[in-house]
């Protein structure tokens, strides 16, 4: 039996109708602790972005001041854990570190210190650009797998909005490639080493800097279905050899479901295994009060990255919508 | 086990059309959910039908 996260209920269940869990309790709140990470990946000598840890706001205030004193202008602070930008704020100026703990919600304490971290951007630190890579994985008693590589799509706050694979710049650095596996496989172990089993992900900072190298940063673990899990798998079933493209869609005018179907199908969009060898594979439908499709991720299969993106183009065109940006 | 009912249309899309197989569904909304926990906790609630259900589950 397995969850979005195994918790106190799950586990009750399993217990009553004599099943399993996939993942331990314990295993599945460690995992996602971002602050266990940073201190793992610390002791086993991987690169870490510049972090402090606080415990209170008074402590917060202190790591802000460290992490400019350090050189940076923008910072992140994230709780131990969270998810789609709940338990993270970016901190655009880090000139008034007081003003900044004051609109830091008290939840963010809640399961132990935070991690206080310099924003990597151009412009600064010798960085000429940051990609964010991400690791699938799957963890079994017996094994781990790393089996897809792919390119979160953030917002300016590092929301999720999309992912593709594979990212088309590691075809021609298979250093960088090297690496994310390398890293990726010393997390994984990690996290199986917590009890964590099931589906997840290793999301990175691909930092490229002026002098036209790069360095390579585990950012945080992703114990659970991630928003990568399914486009990755329908991918491989459907379209193994091909590339892929998962955007979040947002409704100018919502829609029943139906009928967005109907428009994809009409447009010649719409993904028809057997009739289509490429096409646009609606995922999921998240619905308002009002019963109608507001927004929607939406997969795109083709042969080649610019195949996908043009199809993303096209179905933009041919459905209500804009790119749903946070 | 869904929070909330998935959208038919796209769940006829995977069937009908892509050729996915689904599996059995179950819809419990959040605060059932937890109160579920609670209950299992301290034996209140014995038959919930999502027991039942996966107690029949053709994975078992």
């Amino acid at each position: 039996m397995d969850g979005y996260v195994t918790d106190d209920t799950l586990t009750r269940l399993a217990r009553r109708t004599g099943l399993q869990t996939l993942s331990s309790k314990a295993g599945s709140f460690l995992g996602n602790n971002k602050r266990e990470l940073h201190l793992f990946l610390e002791s086993a000598g991987l690169p870490v972005v510049a972090t402090e840890l606080a415990t209170t706001p008074e402590e917060l205030g202190q790591a802000l001041r460290q992490i400019k004193a350090a050189g940076f202008r923008s910072g992140v602070i994230k709780s131990g854990i969270g998810a789609s930008g709940i338990g993270l704020v970016k901190v655009e100026s880090l000139e008034d570190a007081d003003a900044v703990t004051r609109e830091v919600p008290d939840h963010f304490f809640f399961e132990g210190s935070c991690l206080v971290q310099g924003w990597l951007s151009p412009g600064s630190h010798g960085v000429s650009r940051v990609r964010s890579p991400s690791a699938q994985l799957f963890l079994s008693d017996d094994s781990i797998m790393i089996y897809d590589l792919t390119e979160q799509i953030l917002s300016q706050s590092s929301v999720h909005e999309g992912n593709e694979s594979t990212p088309p710049y590691l075809a021609e650095r298979r250093e960088w490639r090297e690496e994310l596996l390398r890293q990726a496989g010393v997390a994984a172990r990690w996290l199986h080493g917590q009890g964590y089993r099931g589906t997840g992900s290793v999301d990175f900072l691909l930092v490229e800097l002026e002098d036209g190298g790069a360095d390579v940063y585990v950012c945080e673990i992703n114990a659970r279905i991630t928003g990568a899990t399914y486009p990755s798998v329908l991918a491989r079933h459907f379209l193994p050899e091909g590339s892929r493209l998962l955007r979040n869609l947002r409704f100018e005018t919502p829609l029943p479901g139906e009928d967005l179907i109907a428009l994809l199908e009409k447009s010649g969009d719409l993904f028809r295994p057997g009739e289509s060898e490429t096409g646009v594979f609606p995922v999921n439908f998240s619905a308002g009060a009002d019963g109608l499709v507001h927004k929607g991720q939406f997969l795109c299969l083709a042969h080649s990255t610019a195949g996908s993106h043009v199809l993303l183009e096209m179905a933009e065109l041919d459905l209500p919508c804009s790119p749903d940006r946070h | 086990m869904l929070e909330s009912e998935p959208d038919e249309s796209l769940c006829r899309y995977f069937e009908d059309v892509a050729g996915l197989v689904l599996p059995e569904r179950f819809v419990l909304p959040h605060h059932h959910y937890l109160a579920l926990g609670r209950s299992l906790e301290t034996n209140e609630m014995p038959d919930h039908p999502l027991i039942e259900t996966l107690k029949d589950s053709p994975a078992l």
